[in-house]
């Protein structure tokens, strides 16, 4: 699918082009300056171009053709990828899975540790693992 | 209930959503058992809604007798505009400063007391609030600028 970036989302280059096709009077080209504009916050640009072309159509375009398909990618988590998670997060938050494990489980995880509950579960099973062998 | 039981309920929930087209593009789900431990979460980019909001969730589990235990959960949600919430369960030092079951709302703090939530529930409630025509024109769209 070909994509351009517009501030932080990805937009179906196919779709706004749809869309302009969709204004084709000169008189709404400032309708779609702000358009492309307003695509930074997906929720307001049906609205905002909802006010010229009607009701549901402008939804209906843009709903067909950047829809990406869904697909559930389902696997197990092997012990690699346990190991790499785990070294990713010593690396991103600066401190060891064990010191982070023990503040963890004590309820004095730091709180900018945003994977702290995922870095906790994922030790547990690290833990789980090692007792094992 | 088996862990390959409850990791089949879970899938079968993401699934139901994204046959209705409410998810959107690849989810790459994982998981794992050891012993009776569990791990099943969403890596990024985690789960897309259709207006490119984004969920992200983990569960760590406990199997005792054939019961699903859930210890900890992190069910995010967050828009495209940057507005979020976010249920979590974890260990705590001060239940009245973070209660075990909390939920977060655009900001870090304050951990709002909140009942025990199921990855479905919460994504029942987006949907209500969200994406469903007649409710979410309350919220969507609203601009908010605030200091604390």
């Amino acid at each position: 699918m070909s994509t351009t970036t517009i501030q932080h989302l990805e937009v179906d280059k196919i779709a706004l082009e749809s869309a302009k096709k969709y204004f084709k009077s000169r008189s709404d080209v400032e309708v779609i300056k702000k358009m492309v504009d307003w695509f930074k916050y997906a929720e307001e640009v049906n609205e905002a171009m909802e006010q010229v072309a009607g009701k549901g159509k402008i939804e209906k375009i843009l709903e067909q053709q950047t829809k990406k398909p869904f697909h559930l990618e389902w696997s197990e988590l092997s012990d690699n990828e346990l190991e790499d998670m785990l070294i990713s997060f010593e690396q991103k938050y600066k401190m060891d899975s064990e010191t982070f494990y023990r503040l963890y489980r004590e309820g004095k995880a730091p709180e900018d540790i945003e994977d702290k509950i995922l870095w906790g579960g994922l030790y547990a099973l690290k833990k789980e693992k090692d007792d094992l062998e | 209930m088996t862990w390959s039981d409850y990791t089949s309920k879970i899938r079968a929930i993401i699934n139901e959503f994204g046959r209705r087209g409410l998810i959107i593009g690849e989810v790459p789900l994982k998981s794992r058992l050891v012993k009776n431990k569990g791990e099943i979460f969403t890596k990024a980019p985690h789960i897309t809604f259709q207006d490119n909001a984004i969920f992200e969730f983990s569960e760590e589990i406990s199997i005792v007798s054939n019961h699903v235990h859930v210890d900890a959960y992190k069910y995010q949600y967050q828009r495209v505009g940057g507005y979020y919430f976010r249920y979590e369960k974890e260990p705590t030092e001060d239940v009245i400063w973070k209660p075990p079951e909390h939920l977060h709302v655009l900001l870090k703090a304050p951990h709002f007391n909140s009942p025990f939530v199921t990855l479905e529930q919460v994504f029942r409630l987006i949907e209500v609030n969200f994406y469903q025509e007649t409710r979410r024109k309350g919220i969507v769209g609203v601009k908010l600028e605030i200091t604390i």
